[in-house]
Formats: C-alpha cells, sequence, structure tokens
C-alpha cells in the first residue's frame, strides 16, 4: 500500500511522465491514428506481425542524414519488404516551422522514397507521450506478439554527417533477432538527435 | 538513360535538403594565448562560439537531444591538442525534455602542448569546429578557423590572452570544498533508481543542481529534486535510469549554484563513488 502511494505521488508529481508509458518487455501502448492519405491504423491491428516505429521530422539534421545517404530507405525496405510494418510518426506540433501539412508530407514520402507503411499524423502528440518519444530519430520495434523488444536510438553513431551504414544498426540488429527467434540483446539505448517538437 | 536518371536523383536530393545550405547562425572564432612560444609549453587556444538571438549550442553532455560541439585540430607536426575544457552550460528545458546548451557565447579552451623538439618559426594552427545549433529549429554548422604562432625562444601573450584568463576564471572548479557524497535510494524498479547527492555549502545558493556528464549505459532524468540548499549543507535527489549492463560505480559531473536556475554563478566538478553494498537492498512495502 505504502508502496502504492509513493508510486502514485511520483507519478502525479511527473517523474514517471516520461517513461511510465512504453516500458521494454511490456505490451507496446495501442494507438490509434491517420496517416497521411486519411487513411486510420491502430497499431492492434499489426498483430502477428513485427512493427518499428520511427520518431520523424526531415528538417532535424540528423534524420536528414539517415534519409539523404538513403539509409533510412534500406532498412524501411528490410522491414516492409518481408512482412513487417514500418509507421514513420510526426509528432511535430502545428505551429512549429517543421510541421508538414498532408499535402507536403504526401510530397515528401514520395520525394525521400520511403519504404515505410505509412506516415503517421500525430502532431496532437498522442503516440509521441504514449511512447516518450525523445528525439528525431527515436526508434521502437515492436514483436509478433506486440511486445516492445526495443526503443533508443537508431544506430550506435549519434552523427548527424556521414555514412550510416558503417554504424552498428541497433533496430536491424533486433528485427534480426526476432526473425531467428531469438532475443533482443541490446533492448535500450541511448536515443540521439534533434528535440521533437512538441507544442511548448 | 541511367545517368540521366541519376542525375535527376541528385538533383532531387540537392533540393530536398535545403539545411545543408543555409549558413550557419554561429561564429566561431580562433584565438591563442600567446602570439609566441617556446619549445616544450603549453599554451592555450580558445574557440569562441557567437549565437544569435535563442539560437543555442551543446554542452559536452548535449542532454536529451543535441551534439556536443566538435573541434577537429590540423595541428604542425611538434604540436598537440588536449582535451576541451568545457564552461558550465545552461540547463534548457522544454517539456519532456531537457538539454544541456550555451546561449550568446561560449568559449571551449583547449590546452596546446609544444614538444621539446618542436621546429621552430612560424606557424598557421587549424581546425574544423562543427556543431549543432537550434533555434526553433536545429541545422548543422562548421567552420574552419585559424591563428598565428610563432615558435621560438621567447614567450609573448597572444590576442586571445584576456579572453582566456577571463574564461579560465568562469571554468568549472574543482568540487572538492563540497565534501560532496552520492548515495542510492531504494530502487524504484528494476531499471530505475534514485540517487541523493548531497555536501557542504560553500557559498549559500538558493539553486543547486547537477548537471551529469555523459553515459553510455545509463541516463539521469533531467529533473531534479533540491531537497535542501541551507547554510551549511545542500542535498538533491536525481533519478537514473539504467539502459544496459551493469549501475554505475561512479558518477562524474557538475555541481552548479546560483540564486536562481537562469543565475549560474558557480560551477565545480564532481566524481564521486557509489556504495555498492546498496545495490541490493530493496524497498519495503
Amino acid at each position: 500500500m505504502k508502496k502504492l502511494i509513493a508510486v502514485l505521488s511520483l507519478a502525479l508529481a511527473g517523474q514517471l511522465s516520461l517513461f511510465a508509458a512504453a516500458q521494454v518487455g511490456k505490451p507496446a501502448p495501442d494507438f490509434t491514428a491517420k496517416d497521411i492519405e486519411g487513411k486510420t491504423h491502430s497499431l492492434s491491428d499489426f498483430k502477428g506481425k513485427i512493427v518499428v516505429l520511427e520518431s520523424y521530422n526531415l528538417d532535424c539534421p540528423f534524420v536528414l542524414n539517415h534519409y539523404k545517404t538513403g539509409a533510412m530507405q534500406a532498412l524501411q525496405q528490410e522491414v516492409t519488404g518481408k512482412g513487417g510494418v514500418w509507421l514513420v510518426v510526426n509528432s511535430t506540433h502545428e505551429t512549429h516551422p517543421n510541421y508538414r501539412s498532408p499535402e507536403a508530407a504526401k510530397k515528401e514520402f514520395k520525394e525521400q522514397k520511403m519504404k515505410a507503411t505509412a506516415w503517421l499524423h500525430d502532431s496532437d502528440a498522442d503516440i509521441g507521450r504514449k511512447y516518450a518519444m525523445r528525439t528525431t530519430p527515436h526508434m521502437y520495434v515492436i514483436n509478433e506478439e506486440g511486445v516492445l523488444v526495443y526503443q533508443g536510438a537508431i544506430d550506435d553513431r549519434a552523427s548527424a554527417s556521414g555514412d550510416p551504414k558503417q554504424a552498428r544498426n541497433y533496430v536491424r540488429e533486433a528485427i534480426g533477432k526476432l526473425r531467428q527467434g531469438e532475443q533482443v540483446t541490446v533492448a535500450t539505448t541511448k536515443p540521439y538527435g534533434c528535440t521533437v517538437k512538441y507544442a511548448n | 538513360m541511367g545517368n540521366l536518371r541519376l542525375l535527376t536523383m541528385v538533383a532531387c536530393l540537392a533540393l530536398a535538403t535545403p539545411l545543408s545550405a543555409a549558413a550557419p547562425k554561429t561564429k566561431a572564432h580562433l584565438f591563442l594565448s600567446a602570439e609566441s612560444a617556446r619549445p616544450g609549453e603549453t599554451i592555450m587556444a580558445a574557440v569562441e562560439l557567437r549565437m544569435p538571438g535563442n539560437w543555442h549550442t551543446y554542452w559536452r553532455n548535449p542532454g536529451d537531444a543535441g551534439q556536443p560541439t566538435q573541434i577537429d585540430w590540423q595541428l604542425p607536426p611538434g604540436l598537440t591538442a588536449g582535451e576541451i575544457q568545457w564552461p558550465a552550460p545552461k540547463k534548457y528545458v522544454t517539456p519532456p525534455l531537457t538539454t544541456y546548451v550555451y546561449h550568446t557565447n561560449a568559449v571551449l579552451l583547449v590546452p596546446l602542448h609544444l614538444s621539446n623538439d618542436v621546429p621552430l618559426g612560424a606557424k598557421e594552427i587549424r581546425a574544423t569546429v562543427s556543431w549543432m545549433e537550434c533555434d526553433h529549429v536545429c541545422s548543422l554548422g562548421h567552420s574552419a578557423v585559424s591563428a598565428r604562432l610563432t615558435v621560438g625562444d621567447r614567450s609573448q601573450p597572444g590576442p586571445g590572452a584576456s579572453l582566456i584568463s577571463a574564461t579560465k576564471k568562469k571554468l568549472p572548479q574543482t568540487g572538492e570544498a563540497l565534501s560532496a557524497r552520492a548515495r542510492w535510494e531504494k530502487p524504484l524498479d528494476g531499471e530505475s533508481r534514485q540517487l541523493l547527492i548531497e555536501g557542504q555549502t560553500v557559498t549559500p545558493a538558493a539553486f543547486i543542481d547537477f548537471y551529469p556528464y555523459d553515459s553510455e549505459n545509463y541516463e539521469f532524468s533531467g529533473e531534479t529534486d533540491l531537497l535542501e540548499a541551507g547554510a551549511s549543507k545542500w542535498a538533491l535527489r536525481k533519478r537514473i535510469d539504467k539502459l544496459s549492463g551493469d549501475w554505475p560505480r561512479q558518477i562524474k559531473g557538475l555541481i552548479v549554484a546560483g540564486a536562481r536556475s537562469s543565475g549560474i554563478a558557480e560551477a565545480y566538478e564532481i566524481e564521486l563513488a557509489l556504495d555498492g553494498a546498496r545495490e541490493g537492498s530493496t524497498g519495503i512495502d
């Protein structure tokens, strides 16, 4: 009981707000969001498939580098080309200069030759908060049973320039383990990048 | 045809990357403590970054986002550069994220050592400074900087001497006077713990905080609970989340103190051992 009160008071104090939501090893929080084509997706629709979430903002130099080198699209292709799901999550608030209207987003999706399943609109930060998305890119891997098995950086190279293909890619590694029926060994890392452009 | 397609692709990529083309907002300059120096001496270099408006660059531990400024030296034979000496940053809270940044101006000091057998004569000291700068939006900047140094039989102060001595005075001091200690409180859960850091007050301050250095296997929460900031003692609580591996055996960072969060007057570097015996202790229901 004491413990419960302690936990509750911490939660109220906002201490746990950032981490209480999505936890590695626990079921990934469900969400429902519209993509840029107007189609609605829920995480629960994808049970039985590996799902990757990518917090996204192309105006962030870290994200841009993963796209302009083609590294991100190649990884997306590896996932979606083999029956997996890749959801690009854009939590940039409407008032922020980096915000993309659905039209601008559609154009960007095409121009960047993205191989993602969908680009989700999250300017109300529903997914962002549920997953405590901190940076762009902040990556999440969810297994076929809907359990979060990886969250953190995309790779071990926290740089906004150079070739990401030279890096140790944690998302690729986690998916490789899942596909071989093995335990994901590196399950949490510190995400790097730009802050997610939430409303402030 | 293949070439044309490739060209189109390259052109599209170029159009889609307006950031790389924009001129950086931050300006970088290099100053040296000495105009001339003798073999065997160590002089000081200062890289000064000037950021307009709300633009900011990042500390050695950028926090939840960002990237530390980097200096890549291109030094003549016989000269070697030491580590960057970082001034205390400002804690920049944009809920739910916390970063450690510099606004307006940051001077990064780097010792340059001249070997005993460094060739004599006029030298060009060059470096490429790269940084991430953010306002509401973020971009990367880099700049080539250079300064002149004569190696000979005498030492003479250089154009950076006064800036460097003023900057040195503001660098974090050794934290010994604080008699700081750190210990675990009871664990929150498997991957999250609370750490109590306490010490003796050197100068009374209403605001005291801990800015951790970066770490791979664990991270500190941005929030700090200031428990006590009395005339003789201060105490604060931080949460540490473990990412992988073992819990840290020691922590390193800055204790900063001032009249208020925006007015940091003092900074002390501390490196504290953590009591491993408490690691096994559990919470009581």
